[in-house]
C-alpha cells in the first residue's frame, strides 16, 4: 500500500505538471487538442490524489508503522476516527490532504463550469494546476507521507497529540482547509478573467459564489477552532490573537471585502480593479497563513509541523504576486469603472466605508503578527504581541464595523435623501440609545460592552424593519401570513435576505464576544467538601474517580455544583494521561447555558499538600457564540440558493411594485 | 492612583525603589521641600490607608493586572494566568515570583522590567509605548488616517468627475425617456427580482 501510495502521488504529479505545460502551451500556440488534453490531465489528477489519500489513511488504519508518517502520529489503541484525522495531523498529511482539497475543487470546477464560460476553462485549469504543481512538488520530494521508519518498525506508534484528539479536530482542520483552498477558484476565476479581458459581469457571479462558499467553510472552521480552544485547552477562552488564528481570520476579512464590494461592481460596474485586487489578496492571504503555520517564523502556540518548508512557500508567493501584479499592468484598463459615485449618501458609499475599516482591521492584525519579526529584525530584540495589543486595536474598529453593519441596510443605491435615512435611522438609533442607556442605569459602566450591546441591537432593529416592511407588503397583497410572507420575500432574493441572516449571526456572535468583558475565575485547592464560590454557584468537591483504557488513564473530580443554594448539576472535570505520546491532558467540564457558561478545570494536585486543584472560570453569554455561527451557516445556504422567479401575475406584480416604490420613499 | 504621584502632586519626591513605601526619601536639606505639619499628618493618612489596601485585595488585583501583560515562558506562548499545562514548573515559578515581587510594592514598571531582565523582553505581552516598538501601536492608526484620507479624496474626485448634464441642455429625447423607463421597470422588478447582477436587474 505503500508502494501504491508513492505510485499514486507521482502519478498525480506527472498529470498535473502535464496539465499546466501542455495548457500553457495549447494556449500560446492555439492548439485546442492539446489545450482539451491538458483539461483532462488536470480532471485526472483529483483521482490519482484521492487514490494516494486513501492509501494513506489505510495505512494508518492498518497500524504500518515501517511508514515513517505513521509512526509519528498515531498508535494500535487510537480509535478508528482520529486514525483518519491522522491525515491532517502532521505536516505531509496535511499538505496531501491541501492536494486532495485542490484537486477536488478543480474536478468540480471544471465540470462545472457552463458552456458560457467555456472560453475561460482552460486558463482557469491552468492556474488552478499551477498552485497544484506547486503543493504536489512539496508532496513529492520536501514533504513525503511515504517515506520508510529509518530504524527499524517500531512495535507501536508514538501516538496522536491528545490535544487533537477531539471531535472537533475531526472536523475543524477539513473546514479550515476547504477555506483556504477554497478562494484559490475565485482567483483563478478573476485572473483568468483579467488575461482573458473576459466580457461582461459573468464571470464575477462564478468568482462570488465560489468565493462565498470558501468564506463560509472558513467562518465554519475558524469558530470550530474557538470552540476547540475553548473546550480543550482549558484556559477559558475561545481566541487567543494567536499568529495562527490571525493567519486564518486575515483571509476570512479579506473576503469578507470582496463579498461586500463585489456587490458594486455587479449592481453598478465600479470598483474592478479593487474587486480583482481583493480576490487576489484573499488568495495569497491563505497562502500566507499556510506559510506562517508551517514554518516556525511567529513563536505560537500552535507550535505543530514547524520546518524549513517557509522558504517554498515564500518564493511561490512571491511568483503568485508577480503573475498578479504584471496580468494587471497588462490589462488594467479593461478595469475602469463604468460608473462613478453619485451621491456620498448612498449604499456604494457604505461598502467603501465597510471595505475600508476591514482593510484597516486586515493590516492592523498583520502588522501586529509581524511585528516581533520586525523587531528581532530591526532591534535584534524578540519582543511579544500579545491578546491586550490586538483587543485594544482592533476592538473600536470591529465596533464600527458593527455600526455600518446597522446603517448598510438603510442606505439605498445611487443615492439616498436625508429625509428617507432619518425616517429609516430613527427606530433603531432609539433603540439602540434606549438600550444603552438602561445597561447604565442597571449600573455596567463598561463602554466597550455597551457599545457592542447596543450596536448590535441596532443593527437587528434594522434589519427586522427591512423583513417587517417587505414581508407586510407582500402578506397585505397576497394573504399569506406575516411569517410565511417573511419566507416568500427571502426566497424571492436570497442574496440580499441571505445576507440579512448572515448579518443577523454575526450580530450573535458579536454579542457572545462582548460577553467575555464580564468573564469571572477563581482558582483554589479543593480537598474533599470543600466548597468554592463562583457567581452565583457554589462548588463543592465530593470525590475522584479513576477510569483506565488503552488509549488513556484518567482521573475526574466530582464537583456538586449549587446555584444559589440549590442543588443545581455535577461536572466532572478530569486529567488524561495518554500513554503512547506520555502526555498529560486537562479535561474541561462545562456547564453551557444561554445566560452563561460554568467552566471547570483539574489543573493537577498541589505538589506538596497533594490537594487537587481546580479553577473556575463563569463565562458569560459564550454559546451565543456557536449559535450566532449556525445562524451565520444558515444564513450562506440561503444566500447560495438560487432566487425564486419573480410572480408573473399581474395582479400581484404591479402591486408590490407600488408598494415598493412608496417604501423606498 | 499611585503613591508616586499623589507625592507629586503634594510637592514630595516620590520614594526611591530600594525604600519602603512608607520612607521618606533621605535628600540633602537644601533640597528638601517644606512641608506644613497638616500636609505631612494628611500624606501619611493616605499612605498608610494605601498600604493597608495594597495588603489587602490590591495585591491580588495588582497581580491579575501585571499576570495579564506577562506570558509563560516554558514555551507555551500562553499567558501567564493562562497556562495550564498540568506540572509546568516555569508558569508556578514565575507566578510566585510574580506574587512576591507585587508584595514588595514595587510600581509595576519595576516589576516587568525585573522580569524582562530575567526571562529577556518577549516575556512581556505586549510592545512598549516607547522607542521603536511604539511604532507597533502607532501604525494601525497612521494606515487607517492615511486609508481615511484617501478614501475621502476616492470619493470627492467620484463626486466631481461624474456626468452633469450641461446647463441649457435640450430636452432628453423620446428614446432617452424611454430608456429611463426601462430602467425604472427594471428596478422595480429588481426589488422582488431573482439575481443581482446588472444584466438580469437583482437587488443584492
Amino acid at each position: 500500500m505503500q508502494s501504491f501510495g508513492n505510485f499514486a502521488i507521482l502519478l498525480a504529479f506527472v498529470l498535473c505538471w502535464y496539465a499546466l505545460l501542455a495548457g500553457i502551451a495549447g494556449q500560446l500556440f492555439r492548439n485546442e487538442r492539446l489545450a482539451a488534453s491538458a483539461q483532462r490531465a488536470s480532471l485526472a489528477v483529483f483521482p490519482a490524489v484521492a487514490a494516494a489519500t486513501l492509501s494513506l489513511v489505510g495505512l494508518v488504519l492498518r497500524n504500518d508503522f515501517s511508514v515513517s508518517y505513521v509512526a509519528e502520529h498515531s498508535n494500535r489503541a487510537l480509535p478508528w476516527f482520529y486514525k483518519v484525522s491522522v491525515l491532517w495531523s502532521g505536516q505531509e498529511g496535511s499538505l496531501l490532504f491541501w492536494s486532495l482539497l485542490l484537486s477536488g475543487y478543480a474536478f468540480v470546477v471544471l465540470l462545472s463550469t457552463s458552456k458560457a464560460h467555456r472560453h475561460l476553462r482552460p486558463t482557469v485549469a491552468i492556474i488552478l494546476s499551477s498552485v497544484q504543481a506547486f503543493f504536489l512538488t512539496l508532496n513529492v520530494f520536501v514533504a513525503s507521507p511515504f517515506i520508510t521508519t529509518p530504524v527499524g518498525v517500531p512495535a507501536d506508534g508514538s501516538g496522536l497529540n491528545p490535544l487533537l484528539q477531539y471531535f472537533e479536530m475531526v472536523v475543524h482542520p477539513p473546514m479550515l482547509y476547504l477555506g483556504y483552498v477554497g478562494f484559490s477558484v475565485p482567483f483563478a476565476f478573476a485572473l483568468a478573467a483579467l488575461i482573458h479581458r473576459y466580457p461582461g459581469d459573468r464571470w464575477i457571479q462564478i468568482t462570488r459564489r465560489w468565493a462565498m462558499i470558501a468564506w463560509g467553510f472558513l467562518t465554519v472552521g475558524i469558530v470550530l477552532g474557538g470552540h476547540w480552544a475553548y473546550t480543550v485547552l482549558g484556559w477559558g477562552g475561545y481566541w487567543a490573537w494567536d499568529p495562527v488564528e490571525n493567519a486564518a481570520f486575515l483571509p476570512w476579512l479579506m473576503g469578507t471585502a470582496f463579498l461586500h464590494s463585489v456587490m458594486m461592481q455587479e449592481k453598478r460596474g465600479m470598483l474592478k480593479i479593487w474587486n480583482v485586487w481583493l480576490v487576489f489578496a484573499t488568495f495569497l492571504l491563505s497562502i500566507f497563513g499556510t506559510f506562517l503555520t508551517r514554518s516556525g517564523v511567529v513563536s505560537s502556540v500552535h507550535a505543530f509541523a514547524q520546518s524549513s518548508i517557509g522558504t517554498w512557500f515564500v518564493v511561490f508567493l512571491g511568483l503568485a504576486l508577480l503573475v498578479c501584479i504584471v496580468a494587471f499592468l497588462l490589462n488594467r484598463d479593461f478595469l475602469k469603472s463604468e460608473n462613478t459615485l453619485e451621491s456620498t449618501l448612498s449604499r456604494e458609499s457604505g461598502f467603501l466605508f465597510n471595505n475600508f475599516v476591514l482593510l484597516v482591521a486586515v493590516f492592523a492584525i498583520l502588522w501586529g503578527t509581524l511585528f516581533p519579526v520586525l523587531s528581532e529584525w530591526i532591534q535584534g530584540q524578540k519582543i511579544t504581541v500579545g491578546r491586550e495589543f490586538f483587543d485594544r486595536i482592533n476592538v473600536p474598529i470591529f465596533l464600527f464595523l458593527l455600526f455600518l453593519t446597522g446603517v448598510g441596510p438603510l442606505l439605498a443605491w445611487r443615492r439616498t435623501s436625508f429625509n428617507s435615512l432619518r425616517r429609516n435611522f430613527l427606530l433603531p438609533a432609539c433603540a439602540a440609545v434606549a438600550l444603552f442607556v438602561a445597561l447604565f442605569a442597571f449600573g455596567m459602566r463598561d463602554l466597550y460592552p455597551m457599545m457592542a450591546f447596543s450596536l448590535g441591537l441596532f443593527v437587528v432593529t434594522t434589519i427586522g424593519s427591512e423583513f417587517l416592511r417587505g414581508a407586510r407588503v407582500i402578506a397585505g397583497r397576497t394573504g399569506r401570513n406575516l411569517l410565511s410572507a417573511i419566507g416568500y420575500l427571502t426566497m424571492r432574493n436570497t442574496r440580499r435576505y441571505g445576507g440579512y441572516v448572515i448579518h443577523l449571526g454575526i450580530v450573535l456572535i458579536g454579542i457572545g464576544l462582548a460577553g467575555s468583558g464580564f468573564n469571572k475565575d477563581v482558582e483554589a485547592p479543593m480537598p474533599y467538601h470543600a466548597h468554592m464560590q463562583i457567581g452565583p454557584y457554589t462548588l463543592n468537591s465530593l470525590a475522584r474517580s479513576e477510569n483506565d483504557n488503552d488509549n488513556y488513564s484518567s482521573e475526574s473530580l466530582i464537583v456538586q455544583v449549587f446555584r444559589n443554594g440549590q442543588p443545581y448539576t455535577t461536572m466532572f472535570p478530569a486529567r488524561r494521561f495518554y500513554k503512547a505520546s506520555n502526555q498529560p491532558e486537562s479535561m474541561v467540564a462545562i456547564h453551557s447555558t444561554p445566560l452563561e457558561d460554568l467552566y471547570l478545570v483539574y489543573e493537577g494536585d498541589d505538589q506538596t499538600t497533594q490537594q487537587p486543584i481546580l479553577r473556575a472560570y463563569l463565562n458569560p453569554l459564550v454559546s451565543w457564540i456557536w449559535y450566532g455561527t449556525i445562524v451565520v451557516a444558515f444564513g450562506i445556504g440561503i444566500a447560495l440558493l438560487p432566487s425564486r422567479k419573480a410572480d408573473s401575475s399581474p395582479q400581484i406584480r404591479p402591486a408590490l411594485a407600488n408598494e415598493e416604490v412608496a417604501l423606498a420613499h | 492612583m499611585p503613591i508616586s504621584s499623589v507625592l507629586k502632586r503634594i510637592g514630595l519626591r516620590p520614594p526611591l525603589r530600594e525604600k519602603t513605601q512608607l520612607e521618606i526619601p533621605s535628600a540633602a536639606p537644601t533640597r528638601r521641600p517644606r512641608v506644613s505639619s497638616k500636609r505631612a499628618a494628611f500624606v501619611l493618612v493616605l499612605l498608610l490607608a494605601s498600604g493597608i489596601g495594597l495588603r489587602g485585595d490590591n495585591n491580588d488585583a495588582r497581580f491579575q493586572r501585571l499576570g495579564q501583560k506577562l506570558i509563560c515562558m516554558c514555551g507555551c506562548y500562553q499567558g501567564l494566568l493562562v497556562c495550564n499545562h498540568v506540572g509546568c514548573t516555569v508558569v508556578t515559578k514565575m507566578r510566585t515570583e510574580l506574587s512576591q515581587r507585587v508584595a514588595t510594592k514595587d510600581p509595576d514598571n519595576l516589576i516587568l522590567q525585573a522580569f524582562m531582565q530575567e526571562y529577556g523582553s518577549s516575556v512581556v505581552a505586549v510592545p512598549s509605548t516607547h522607542g521603536f516598538n511604539l511604532l507597533a501601536w502607532v501604525m494601525p492608526w497612521v494606515a487607517a488616517a492615511l486609508g481615511l484620507a484617501f478614501l475621502l479624496w476616492v470619493i470627492r474626485y467620484w463626486s466631481r468627475h461624474r456626468a452633469a448634464p450641461a446647463a441649457g441642455s435640450p430636452a432628453p429625447r423620446p428614446a432617452q425617456v424611454e430608456a429611463v423607463h426601462n430602467e425604472v421597470e427594471r428596478e422595480l422588478q429588481n426589488l422582488f427580482g431573482e439575481s443581482g447582477d446588472r444584466s438580469k436587474g437583482g437587488r443584492a
